[in-house]
């Protein structure tokens, strides 16, 4: 995948299949659009989006809500989906005043060279959002370009979107999340030195520092999730947020690797949350914290299980197999 | 199923592309007018992917759960470590040689009406390419796999070639087809809603 950054930097590609948005998390939603993009002849695979979220430019007094991923994130994702090039437009004032209609004429059909366009029925883009569908189907016939309009894929009864996901992530569903998203939650830093806590409970754990600014962070709570580092998915329980049993301890995030034994200080780490087991309470002692943890990894294996380890391929075995 | 929508496409020239097992569920791609029957050849070739749940203990005489069981053993599931050893093996090209009950022709006849006159009709092993073999699910009933193969792979041959592999016998459960080339069964139509469509006044799908 070609990245290219800036309009100013873009070679025009005849034909290019164009999709525009922020594809925060790419949801199963997106890649049914990039799936769409995929089956159909002509250019190259592109998405456009911005940087930095549009909103900060728009609403500066509203800052846009937390993102599913960061921008470095996203780009392995559209790799691996089969993009083949993606425009990162620099939003700025000037660029929130483009009409609809230059924005398609002069960037789309001007720049990109676009030859179809794929977007969800609800898909708003120009000044002020005014361009909708229907203005792209009306300039789709008098520039001859086409407009692919790519059905929604519908969970409880509405649309899968980012928002939604956000939602639900926060609504401490994460194993919703899961299912929208085709693949954990991740969370992602580095493996820091703890106070060694958790080793003399019987349960050391690896403490992050968290990467990835503006990143949405999941409620506090016990979550059953999956260790991910150099090419390893280990199994794990996480907690996220405070520690009411020692009340000089500062919030943390740190995952017990189930049946783990190795040294993983300084290392980059993803932790992908598959289900949220429980709230934070405070424990009388550290023996009855331990106890707790003890059913909490048991817990945790079972629902790890039962959710298959948060692959994406054993999620659709048990959506079509059973 | 190709008839239902030929129906409700008011006659036009309806076909599909590759076939599905009677007892196989999923995707199929069904062109419905002149043109888009022109096209289906162009799908015909495309690689398949599969989910497919293997009955551990039974096979049959058609690799199905529609068939006569020929022959049981009654042992445990395989441990999952040795099924992945398997699964390793059947990877790349492998000779595979089309179930009797299948729509291959010998000699100008289908091997299944053969096979259902009581003839024994032997097809030739010919290779077919498995792209990516990977367990998802298993238990004391056996186990499942998702699998990414070249067009002409007998899945139901698969898996018993894999229990032969094991040591033992089995026969598929479900089988469903989820992706033709680019073309992906969470994108697909239900038969109901296209016929719904159809006859709702739109001709083309």
């Amino acid at each position: 995948m070609e990245v290219v950054r800036g309009l100013e930097n873009v070679k025009a590609a005849p034909g290019a299949l164009v999709t525009v948005g922020s594809y925060d998390g790419l949801h199963i939603g997106h890649q049914r659009i990039i799936r769409s993009m995929r089956r159909h002849r002509g250019g190259p695979i592109t998405l456009i989006t911005f940087e930095p979220h549009p909103q900060r430019v728009v609403r500066p007094d509203f800052p846009p809500p937390p993102q599913l991923t960061t921008l470095d994130e996203r780009i392995a994702l559209f790799e691996k989906s089969g993009v083949k090039r993606l425009v990162l437009i620099k939003f700025d004032a000037a660029f929130s005043e483009l009409t609809a209609e230059r924005f398609v004429k002069d960037v789309l059909l001007g720049r990109i060279g676009m030859g179809a366009i794929f977007v969800g029925p609800g898909h708003r883009f120009g000044r002020g959002r005014e361009g909708d569908v229907e203005l792209l189907g009306h300039m789709g016939r008098k520039f001859s370009f086409s407009v692919e309009v790519v059905p929604p894929v519908v969970r409880q009864g509405a649309p899968v979107s980012s928002s939604r996901i956000r939602k639900t992530l926060l609504s401490g569903d994460a194993r919703r999340a899961f299912e929208w998203l085709s693949r954990p939650y991740f969370l992602s830093g580095k493996v820091i030195k703890g106070d060694g806590r958790g080793r003399g409970l019987g349960f050391p754990t690896a403490n992050l520092t968290l990467a990835g600014d503006g990143k949405l962070i999941p409620p506090p709570g016990i979550y059953a999730s999956v260790a991910e580092w150099d090419n390893l998915r280990w199994p794990s329980a996480t907690h996220i947020g405070p520690r009411p049993t020692y009340p000089d301890a500062a919030p943390s995030v740190e995952s017990y690797l189930i049946g783990f034994a190795g040294d993983l200080y300084g290392r980059s780490m993803r932790i992908g949350l598959v289900s949220r087991l429980r709230d934070i309470v405070a424990f009388d002692s550290p023996t009855q914290l331990s106890q707790q943890m003890k059913r909490d990894v048991e817990d945790a294996q079972k629902t790890l299980a039962a959710e298959h380890f948060g692959s994406s391929a054993r999620l659709r075995a048990r959506r079509f197999l059973t | 199923m190709v008839k239902q929508i030929r129906r409700a496409a008011g006659g036009l020239k309806t076909g599909h592309a590759g076939t599905l097992d009677p007892f196989a569920e999923g995707l199929l791609i069904v062109g419905i007018g002149r043109a888009a029957t022109r096209r289906l050849g162009d799908y015909m070739k495309l690689e398949k992917e599969y989910f497919a749940a293997v009955a551990w203990g039974a096979a049959t005489d058609t690799g199905d759960p529609t068939g006569k069981i020929v022959a049981e053993a009654y042992e445990a599931t395989p441990g999952e470590g040795q099924i992945i050893e398997a699964l390793r093996r059947f990877q790349g090209v492998v000779e595979q040689t089309p179930p009797a009950y299948s729509a291959v022709k010998v000699g100008g006849v289908r091997l299944y009406k053969a096979a259902r006159r009581g003839e024994r009709v032997e097809a030739k092993p010919r290779p077919v390419e498995i792209r990516e073999l990977e367990l998802v699910n298993r238990d004391d009933q056996g186990f499942e796999f998702r699998v990414v193969c070249s067009h002409g792979t007998y899945v139901r041959t698969l898996a018993e070639d894999l229990a032969q592999a094991l040591g033992g016998y089995a026969h598929l459960k479900r089988l469903i087809r989820t992706r033709i080339g680019e073309f992906h069964l969470e994108d697909a139509e239900s038969l109901e809603g296209v016929v719904e469509r159809l006859t709702a006044g739109g001709k083309r799908s």
